[in-house]
C-alpha cells in the first residue's frame, strides 16, 4: 500500500490520468466490496438459485440426480406432514402475533414513563433475549414437560394432577406458544420503545389540555403513530414463526411431539433434508416456505398502508 | 392492561417521579404486574442456575427443591472433566472446556472477518461513486427476504462437494460475508460527513487509508454494535454445527449441549450437567449483555431488519 503514502498536497482530482494513484483510486471501489461479493456470491446468491434447480430433482446421493420436473412440488399437496406442519405454524402464528403486540406495546408503554425501577424491568425483560435458543429449549423442556418441574408445586396447590405438559398434545401448542413469549416479548418491547420515544411528548399534552384522558390518548395518538412500528413488530414475528428451529427442535424434538402437534414448519424442512435426505423435497418445502413468508409481509405491509391512508 | 398503563400517560418521558401521584391504586397494579412480568422472566434462569448446584437426586425429586439444600460445585467440575465423569468419558472426553473453546475459536474469527469485510463493502456503498453501486447493493438486499432454510440444500451439498464436512469451514467461511452486516455498516458510513473524507484526501491519503485512518474510527460505535449481534449469532448458532459437525473434538457449545440430551445420545439425560453447561454457555453473551447495552440492544433491534 505504498500510494497510501504518496504525498500530494491537491486533490484528487488534479492527479495525471493513468498515474499508478489514478487507477487505485477508479479500482479501489470494487476491491472494497469484492471480498465481501466473491464469499456472499458462493455461498449467500448462488444457493438461493441452485435451491431451485435442486427442487426439479430426485436426489439419489450427493452427487447423483435425476430431473424429475415439477413432481417435488406436486407432492406438497399430498404430504400429510406438510400439511400439519404448515396448519400448525399457522395456528400458533395467529396466536403469537396479535399476543406479541399486545403485550410489548404494553410493556414499553409502562416502561417508557419514569417509573421506579424500569431500566432493571427493561434488562430483566430483554434477558431471555440474548440466551441461545437451545438452552431456552432445554429450560422450558424441563419447566413445562418435567415431572420433576417446579410447575408441578405450583399445580399442587390448586389440587391439579400434574405429570408434565408435552406429554398431552392438547398442551404442546400452548407450551410452545409460551416459550416463543417469553423468548420474543423483551425483543418487541425495545423496538416498541423506539417507537414510542420518537412520539413528541407535546401531542399528549395538547390532548390533555383538551380533556383526553389516558386510554383515550393511548387510542388517538399512540396507536396511529405508532401503526408502522406495530406493523413492523407483526411482520417479524409472522416471519420468525415459519423459521423456528431450535427452541421446537429442543421441545418436542423432529417429530413434532405427540400426535405432531407441535410439527412446524423449520422442522419439517429439516427433517426432509438432513434425515431423511431428500434434498430435492426438502428444497421445494424450503421455497414453498419462503413464498408463504414473502405474501404475508407484503398482505401486512399493504394493510398497514392501506389503514394508514385512510 | 393497557387502560392501566395508560392511567398517568401525560407524565414526561423523563424527569422526576411527582409526589402527589407516587402511591395510587393504579401505581401498586402497574407495579405489581411488573413484578409478575419480572419473576416470569427471570424464573428460568434461578432455575437453571440452582438446578447447576445441586446434585442430579435433588433435582428429580418430588416435590423440588426450590432452594438446594447441599449446594456444590461438583457439576462444574465434572462438566469442565477435572473429576472423573461418565458422561465425559462416553465422548471420548471431550469436556465444556474444550467446546467453550471451540465456541471461541469460530466466533471470534468469524466476528472480526465479518465487521471487516462490511465495513470495507458499507464503507465503499456509502461514500464511494462506482457502476453498479445501486444496483448491487439493491439485489443484496433483495435477497435478504429470502429465508436462510432455502439455503441449507445447497449450502450442505456445496461443503460436501469441498470436502468440508466434519470441519469449522461451513460455520466460518459463509458467516464471513453477510448482507444485513453490509446494510448496517453503510447506514452508519452515510452519517460520516463528506468533508472529513475529502479533507483525509486532500491531506494525501489514499482510499484505504481514508477509509482505516479516517472513517473507520468515526464508525466504531457502529462496528462495535455490529461485532456484539454477530458474536451473538455464532456463539449461539445450533442448526451449522447440527448439520455439519459429528466429532465431539469439534463441537461447539449448543451442539454439545444437544448431544447430552438422552434423545440423542440413548442414555438417561444427566440434566444437572446440562443446566450447568447451560449456564456457562449463556454466560459470557449474559456478561457483555449487562456491560454493553446500550450496544447490545442497538445491534439487536437493527438486527431486526433481516
Amino acid at each position: 500500500m505504498g500510494v497510501v503514502s504518496t504525498p500530494s498536497t491537491l486533490g484528487p482530482a488534479s492527479i495525471p490520468p493513468k498515474s499508478r494513484y489514478f487507477i487505485w483510486e477508479k479500482a479501489a471501489p470494487y476491491v472494497f466490496i469484492s471480498p465481501f461479493f466473491i464469499l456472499f456470491g458462493i455461498f449467500g446468491a448462488f444457493p438461493i438459485l441452485f435451491a431451485i434447480w435442486i427442487s426439479f430433482q430426485d436426489w439419489k446421493s450427493v452427487r447423483s440426480s435425476e430431473y424429475i420436473g415439477l413432481k417435488n412440488y406436486a407432492r406438497l399437496f399430498t404430504d400429510e406432514n406438510f400439511h400439519i406442519a404448515l396448519s400448525n405454524t399457522v395456528i400458533l402464528g395467529i396466536l403469537v402475533v396479535p399476543l406479541m403486540v399486545i403485550l410489548s406495546l404494553s410493556f414499553a408503554n409502562v416502561l417508557n414513563r419514569p417509573i421506579r425501577g424500569r431500566v432493571i424491568y427493561r434488562t430483566a425483560y430483554f434477558l431471555p433475549v440474548v440466551t441461545s435458543l437451545v438452552v431456552v429449549g432445554i429450560l422450558f423442556d424441563f419447566l413445562l414437560g418435567s415431572t420433576y418441574s417446579p410447575l408441578g408445586s405450583v399445580m399442587q396447590i390448586f389440587d391439579i394432577e400434574y405429570k408434565g405438559f408435552l406429554n398431552k398434545p392438547e398442551f404442546i401448542k400452548p407450551a410452545i406458544l409460551i416459550m416463543i413469549l417469553w423468548r420474543w416479548v423483551g425483543y418487541n418491547m425495545m423496538i416498541m420503545l423506539a417507537g414510542l420515544q420518537s412520539i413528541p411528548y407535546e401531542l399528549y399534552e395538547a390532548a390533555r389540555i383538551d380533556g383526553a384522558n389516558g386510554l383515550q390518548s393511548f387510542l388517538n395518538i399512540t396507536v396511529p403513530l405508532m401503526r408502522r412500528v406495530i406493523a413492523f413488530a407483526a411482520i417479524l414475528s409472522t416471519i420468525g414463526m415459519f423459521n423456528i428451529f431450535e427452541e421446537a427442535y429442543m421441545l418436542v424434538g423432529t417429530s413434532g411431539g405427540v400426535d405432531r402437534a407441535g410439527l412446524l414448519m423449520g422442522l419439517i424442512i429439516y427433517r426432509q433434508a438432513f434425515q431423511s435426505f431428500n434434498f430435492g423435497y426438502a428444497s421445494a418445502l424450503a421455497y414453498a416456505n419462503a413464498v408463504i413468508i414473502i405474501v404475508l409481509s407484503f398482505l401486512q405491509i399493504f394493510a398497514t398502508e392501506r389503514a394508514a391512508s385512510e | 392492561m393497557s387502560q392501566r398503563v395508560e392511567a398517568s400517560a401525560a407524565s414526561p418521558h423523563t424527569g422526576p417521579i411527582s409526589p402527589t401521584k407516587a402511591i395510587s391504586l393504579g401505581w401498586i397494579f402497574t407495579h405489581l404486574l411488573l413484578l409478575i412480568a419480572l419473576l416470569v422472566f427471570i424464573f428460568p434462569f434461578y432455575w437453571m442456575v440452582s438446578s447447576s448446584l445441586k446434585p442430579l437426586e435433588d433435582i428429580y425429586i418430588v416435590p423440588v427443591q426450590f432452594w438446594p439444600t447441599r449446594p456444590s460445585f461438583n457439576n462444574y467440575l465434572e462438566i469442565a472433566g477435572l473429576i472423573p465423569s461418565d458422561e465425559i468419558d462416553f465422548r471420548g472426553g471431550v469436556s465444556l472446556v474444550r467446546t467453550f473453546l471451540n465456541s471461541t475459536i469460530i466466533a471470534v474469527i468469524n466476528t472480526a472477518g465479518n465487521v471487516f469485510l462490511a465495513s470495507l463493502a458499507g464503507y465503499a456503498f456509502a461514500k464511494l461513486r462506482f457502476k453498479g453501486r445501486n444496483a448491487l447493493f439493491l439485489s443484496m438486499l433483495a435477497t435478504m427476504m429470502i429465508p436462510n432454510s432455502v439455503g441449507l440444500v445447497p449450502n450442505y451439498l456445496i461443503m460436501a462437494w469441498l470436502k468440508w464436512i466434519n470441519t469449522w469451514y461451513p460455520l466460518i467461511i459463509p458467516g464471513l460475508a453477510t448482507p444485513f452486516a453490509v446494510f448496517w455498516m453503510r447506514q452508519y458510513m452515510t452519517t460520516v460527513p463528506d468533508e472529513m473524507i475529502e479533507a483525509a484526501r486532500i491531506d494525501g491519503c489514499g482510499p484505504f487509508a481514508t477509509f482505516w485512518r479516517v472513517v473507520a474510527p468515526v464508525v466504531l460505535p457502529g462496528m462495535a454494535a455490529l461485532a456484539i449481534f454477530s458474536f451473538m449469532g455464532h456463539w449461539n448458532a445450533f442448526m451449522g454445527p447440527l448439520i455439519f459437525l459429528n466429532k465431539p473434538e469439534l463441537y461447539t457449545l449448543p451442539l454439545f449441549l444437544a448431544v447430552l440430551d438422552s434423545r440423542v445420545s440413548g442414555r438417561p439425560t444427566p440434566i444437572h450437567l446440562i443446566f450447568t453447561a447451560s449456564f456457562v454457555s449463556i454466560m459470557p453473551i449474559l456478561l457483555v449483555f449487562l456491560f454493553a447495552q446500550r450496544y447490545f440492544i442497538a445491534g439487536l433491534t437493527a438486527g431486526s431488519l433481516k
